[in-house]
């Protein structure tokens, strides 16, 4: 039965403004992107459950898992389904989470917690994140890199929304923040449908063939830039796939291991910082992080992917090597270079599309995306386990300081070097992966075929 | 005579056309929220510097 939310339904017709789109995709990743500020209501749970910090913190690990794997195993259904039903199912996911959560919490059963923001709202992660890239490419193929760096950019910025206004919901709705969980979450489930499911509502697909006013497709590969297609059953097969697999996981696993820990390591190298400046600290990170996704990601258009994830990882590195080196001799240099560090973790997520649209082509770039996050999720666990394990592993040979650190900022510097060179390593997709050269749902392709018919 | 430019997929979407309206109002809610989300954690920030 035709649906509002087919495919087909959401062509947008000729001379429709592209700049429509991106407040679609933002509404969906800003929305998402309250995972980030799931540390809220960590301490509200443990009171809640009376239980330890660990048991809590599975939700979130749950969450992020079912994120990679959704994202993995979901990418072929949401391309051949659409941006439009893509963003309702992970609105509908999205919400369910919150809701199963609620009723886990006032019914306390964790349990129903672990399965309903975890595995459900898990999977609305997945699906979510993946979502508009496909479509933003697909309207803005002369700037690809800004398209998805915009959106991308509102995952960094859903948890510097959703952290402010769930300790406000919290405080307002009970003395005790652990009374005020169910509310709070029931709140937070109406407002994402409502956000979500405009942005379901206003995204549209290009016209087969549409193109930019002016753009000039290429006709041919240019450099790192091909104008052919890979499936993404094909594109798992090439060493390009593997390679990117290995930059985007290195480039998080140095990222995470700094955010993860941002707090209890300034207070570590500056005895002198409190936990309210800390906290500052932390939230400068998260702007870091957001500003990186679309500066750096939008600089990547004009520079190309390759140069800027050598700058993401090659500097990165350095800038570890200074945190190793030197990061104790002032606050000041501390904060600027962990805060460069974070930028670039930003921009890694933001480009790795854009890069994938230059390897493989336009055909099924959201799909690619998808598998290549299962990245994502093993740098979540690597990153924070190199840093916790050393800081534990030096606490127990009684250091102290920024000592805990020496030796993970220096592993860092070795898994971005890692980084650098599988990047420096990428080459252009071997043709024989090539789709034949049959219309596809890329203007850029289906201009240039058109040109040569 | 018909308009050669319009198939009927793009006769059909119209018939669901969100007004721009719609379009421009998401994007104000969506700037909104970042105002508030950075604004909040501005202040946050300043705490760093006191």
């Amino acid at each position: 039965m035709p649906s509002i939310l087919d495919r087909d339904r959401t062509v947008a017709p000729p001379g429709y403004n592209r700049w429509l789109i991106p407040p679609a995709a933002l509404a969906v990743h800003l929305s998402i992107g309250q995972v980030y500020a799931f540390s809220v209501f960590k301490n509200p749970l443990v009171d809640h459950f009376d239980t330890s910090l660990t048991p809590i913190g599975v939700i979130f690990s749950i969450a992020i898992v079912m994120l990679g794997l959704s994202a993995a195993f979901g990418g072929t259904w949401v391309e051949r389904n659409g941006p439009r039903k893509a963003m309702f199912v992970s609105m509908l996911c999205w919400v369910s989470g919150f809701l199963v959560g609620a009723l886990g919490i006032a019914t306390d059963q964790l349990w129903l917690v672990y399965l309903g923001y975890g595995v459900i709202g898990g999977i609305g992660l997945g699906i979510g994140y993946i979502s508009p890239v496909s479509t933003l490419i697909k309207w803005f193929p002369d700037r690809p890199g800004l398209a998805t760096g915009l959106a991308i950019m509102g995952f960094g910025g859903g948890a510097l929304i959703a952290s402010p206004l769930s300790t406000s919901l919290l405080s307002r709705y009970a003395v005790n923040p652990a009374n005020g969980l169910v509310q709070t979450w029931l709140t937070l489930a109406v407002l994402y449908a409502v956000v979500m499911s405009l942005g379901a509502w206003v995204v549209r697909v290009p016209p087969e063939g549409w193109a930019p006013e002016g753009y000039v497709p290429a006709t041919e590969s240019q450099g790192m830039r091909t104008t052919a297609n890979v499936t993404a059953a094909s594109a798992i097969k090439t060493q390009q796939f593997w390679l990117l697999w290995v930059i985007l996981f290195c480039n998080v696993t140095a990222g995470i291991g700094i955010l993860e820990q941002a707090s209890p390591m300034i207070q570590d190298f500056f005895p002198d910082v409190d936990a309210k400046a800390a906290a500052g600290f932390v939230g400068l990170l998260s702007l870091c992080n957001m500003a990186g996704r679309f500066i750096w990601s939008s600089t990547s258009d004009i520079i190309g992917r390759r140069p800027i994830y050598a700058i993401y990882l090659g500097v990165g590195a350095v800038l570890y090597l200074v945190l190793a080196l030197a990061g104790t001799s002032s606050v000041a240099l501390f904060v600027i270079t962990a805060g460069a560090i974070l930028s670039f973790y930003g921009g890694g997520f933001a480009t790795v599309p854009a890069y994938l649209k230059d390897m493989f082509g336009g055909l099924q770039v959201g799909a690619i995306h998808g598998r290549l996050l299962t990245a994502w999720s093993a740098a979540g666990i690597a990153g924070p386990l190199v840093v916790n394990r050393i800081a534990d592993a030096q606490t127990g040979a009684g250091k102290s300081g920024a000592d805990l650190y020496a030796l993970s900022l220096r592993i860092m510097v070795g898994v971005l070097i890692v980084g650098f060179i599988a990047n420096a390593l990428v080459r252009p997709v071997d043709p024989r992966w090539h789709e034949p050269a049959a219309p596809d749902d890329d203007p850029a392709a289906q201009a240039a075929a058109a040109k040569a018919a | 005579m018909s308009n050669p430019e319009e198939t009927p997929m793009t006769k059909r979407s119209s018939a669901f056309e969100p007004s721009a309206a719609a379009a421009i109002a998401l994007w104000v809610i969506v700037v909104a929220g970042l105002v508030y989300g950075i604004s909040q954690t501005v202040v946050k920030v300043a705490a760093l510097f006191n």
